[in-house]
């Protein structure tokens, strides 16, 4: 998070869905559903597999263009005014594929770079990948990483940037507790810097310990739990 | 039946049952009708090898009427040559690397169970000597027939069957045994490598014969004798291979019978105390690369390829500096010159050729047959970037990178140097100076219109949570479609059209600015197309 990206809407949520639909075909993934998050929030999404949960973050993300709705990211919209809004908005997947000729602190770098972040990256980067213990192997390529280890990577792909809303799918499912904790502490650092996030999860521990406000996705619907 | 021998026998035949299927033979039919259809099959193929062979083996024998020396010598000269260069190659390869080749179930299967490793080591042995020997008998039986052929010539006869069958299994019999031999001999040095005390030393095996070998071929005529007593068998086996008559025959094959005999007891001493896992080990991620290579996924193998020459880790590359979307150019010049293979450079190659075909080929007919391959091939170099980068759609999409420029700076490097090959043809070529100067400025246009109007279709087709799918290279990204290509022919060829009108009919200097205005338009457009289909991809 740096405070230079402004939010253009103040007055309405960091994040806002709204009638956001999706479908494969004839198969409904998602019903139409509005889904606003303020700055500083935490929401988490459960539900059972298949509900639906990764297809609305990968529609949040704008990753997988929505079969009708529209997504506001700090008052820009996702698809009209995309690179303003994708500047703010930071997406990791459960399963985050890498390049295979770049090792994992050129992806960093690279990151960093396109973010118009590269400012303070080394001592940045050395931070971070000794918090989440992926220093020693820094020069790897992430192809030859374990499923947890990509996971963090992707985590820092995040982290090594400014945004104003993290998305994330799964973040806990493959790390170990000492990341997961880690993680935890990041995200609640980046909530009081006023980030809006986002995450599907089945870990209970991280549902009660975190979230501010958590929904129910059923049937491509979302419920208030 | 044990059950290694199980396995193994049924993945060979499930193996041959493919290729058989591939020449018309479903073998798992067991019908009477397919039985005597396998009657037909078989003479059919027969005949058409022996066709074929035949062909090369008189292409063969009319080129050796050229030459002052015996055909009989250069024949057996050539094969001594490829047979101590293919002994060489094995040699390195087996004191390297383990010979016994298991594929990842193979190291899960049996690697950790408490089988007899004699029977999986003469197992693998089977399975590597059938692929190994086929190019051996197709050689040899080629060069008998040329052989034969020459002999033919030479008397002034016409084409004997019976000579040439005879032929083709004298030659056989003795390199059958003589391969089986030399590679029992050749594997059971590579079983060494396996056992549990590491032998450095066999890895410095092949440099010493090497070595030996140069030294005594250097010092032949200084010492005469030991040059001989090593050349003798050599010599013996080949020239026994495509002689005439019994003497030389029975000599080459007992040799070649003690030489299975030898090699297959090395094998049976060797082989009881090789690691398997060790062999597994070294040996998977090659197992895994050639079976894609024989399903014909090449994505899949040149991603393995690349996995394995990239190593563990690099140092950071500095090429990586500029801020902004011009890092992506930055980030492809990384991929590139860590990802370079003989197969870039002959598409390079190829596009250059097409290129000069151009330019420089007779006829306009030809020209737009060239022009429509070059297309396409310069299609397909351009968007090589982009199907790589689009398999790692959650890190692309969501730069923040107008879709239009992202597009350039994905295309931008294959596409600095195909402009370069077209331009250098164009100033090579014999045109006027203004045709010469015309070509030059729409070559970049041509070379672009071609890349997006590809992209635009590989974009078109792409989805999002098929693309997003744990894949290893870009498997789950769509290929060039019909569409695409008559899209980027189309593009190059209109334009490309008009230039040669103008170069027939150089009065019509309009044509020339219409052509050049029409192909700014066709790379305007589809680049507009190709942003489009990035951002919608549903």
């Amino acid at each position: 998070m740096i405070p230079e990206l402004d939010n253009r809407s103040p007055g309405q949520g960091m994040l806002t869905a709204t009638r956001l639909s999706h479908k494969y075909g004839n198969f409904t993934a998602l019903a139409p559903l509005d889904l606003s998050i303020d700055s500083g929030e935490l929401v988490i999404i459960e539900g059972p597999n298949g509900s639906g949960k990764s297809t609305l973050l990968l529609c949040l993300s704008g990753l997988l263009r929505p079969t009708a709705g529209a997504i506001d990211v700090a008052g820009y919209d996702l698809f009209l005014e995309e690179q303003e809004a994708r500047r703010r908005l930071a997406f990791v997947p459960d399963v985050p594929r890498f390049y295979v000729e770049l090792t994992a602190w050129e992806h960093l770098h690279f990151i960093a770079l396109a973010y118009g972040a590269a400012q303070g990256f080394a001592s940045k980067v050395e931070t971070l990948l000794k918090e989440f213990g992926l220093w020693e192997a820094r020069n790897m390529f992430p192809h030859l990483y374990s499923r947890g280890m990509s996971l963090k990577l992707g985590v820092l792909f995040a982290l090594i940037r400014p945004f104003q809303v993290l998305l994330l799918d799964e973040p806990t499912s493959a790390m170990d507790f000492d990341s997961s904790q880690l993680l935890v502490h990041h995200l609640k650092e980046l909530r009081n810097q006023g980030a809006a996030i986002l995450l599907t999860t089945h870990d209970p521990e991280l549902k009660n310990g975190l979230a501010d406000r958590v929904l129910r996705m059923e049937n491509g619907r979302l419920t208030p739990v | 039946m044990h059950p290694i021998w199980t396995l193994y026998s049924r993945r060979i035949f499930s193996r041959l049952a493919f290729w058989l299927s591939a020449l018309g033979f479903n073998a798992r039919d067991r019908s009477l009708t397919n039985r005597i259809y396998l009657v037909y099959f078989i003479i059919f193929w027969a005949v058409w090898v022996g066709a074929v062979f035949a062909l090369f083996a008189s292409t063969l024998a009319g080129g050796l009427q050229h030459v002052s020396t015996p055909a009989f010598q250069v024949i057996s000269t050539s094969f001594q040559i490829i047979l101590l260069g293919w002994v060489m190659i094995q040699l390195w390869s087996v004191t390297h690397r383990s010979p016994f080749s298991f594929s990842e179930e193979d190291a899960y299967l049996i690697c950790q169970m408490p089988v007899n490793r004699r029977r999986v080591g003469f197992v693998l042995y089977l399975q590597g000597w059938l692929s190994s020997m086929l190019p051996f008998l197709a050689g040899v039986t080629v060069l008998a027939f040329t052989v034969e052929e020459v002999s033919l010539l030479q008397a002034q006869e016409s084409f004997v069957l019976g000579r040439y069958i005879l032929s083709s299994f004298r030659g056989a019999s003795i390199i059958l045994p003589l391969h089986s031999g030399l590679l029992g001999l050749l594997w059971a040095l590579g079983a060494l490598r396996l056992y549990p005390r590491p032998r450095q030393w066999l890895g410095f095996i092949p440099l010493g014969v090497l070595l030996l070998g140069a030294t005594v071929f250097g010092l032949r005529a200084h010492v005469p004798l030991l040059y001989s007593i090593l050349h003798f068998p050599l010599q013996l086996v080949v020239d026994a291979t495509f002689a005439t008559g019994a003497g030389p025959w029975l000599a080459g094959f007992t040799f070649a019978l003690l030489l299975l005999i030898l090699g297959m007891l090395s094998l049976f001493l060797a082989t009881p105390h090789i690691s398997l896992a060790q062999a597994a080990r070294e040996t998977s991620l090659r197992a895994s690369i050639h079976s894609a290579r024989d399903l014909g996924v090449h994505i899949l193998t040149d991603a393995m390829r690349l996995r394995k020459c990239l190593g563990i880790e690099r140092t950071p590359s500095c090429l990586l500096s500029t801020p902004g979307a011009a890092v992506l150019f930055e980030k492809d010049e990384v991929q590139t010159r860590r990802s370079l293979t003989i197969g870039f450079f002959l598409h390079l190659a190829w596009i250059f050729g097409l290129c000069l075909g151009m330019f420089f080929s007779p006829g306009w007919q030809v020209k737009l047959i060239l022009g429509a391959i070059w297309a396409l091939a310069v299609g397909l170099l351009l968007t090589r970037r982009l199907r790589s980068d689009l398999a790692r759609w959650w890190i692309l999409r969501s730069l923040p990178v107008k879709a239009t420029t992202l597009l350039r700076l994905e295309i931008r490097l294959p596409w600095t140097l195909v402009v370069w090959i077209g331009w250098l043809c164009a100033f090579g070529s014999p045109a006027q100076l203004g045709l010469k100067l015309l070509a030059v400025a729409m070559i970049p246009f041509l070379a672009a219109s071609a890349g997006f109007a590809v992209a635009s279709d590989i974009l078109g087709r792409c989805q999002a949570r098929t693309i997003m799918s744990p894949s290893i290279a870009e498997e789950n990204i769509p290929t060039l479609d019909i569409k695409g290509a008559l899209l980027s022919i189309a593009c190059v060829l209109v334009p490309y059209g008009m230039l040669l009108t103008l170069a027939a009919h150089p009065a019509q200097a309009e044509l020339g600015i219409i052509a050049l205005a029409l192909s700014i338009a066709l790379t305007w457009l589809t680049h507009r197309s190709a942003g489009y289909a990035f951002t919608n991809v549903r």
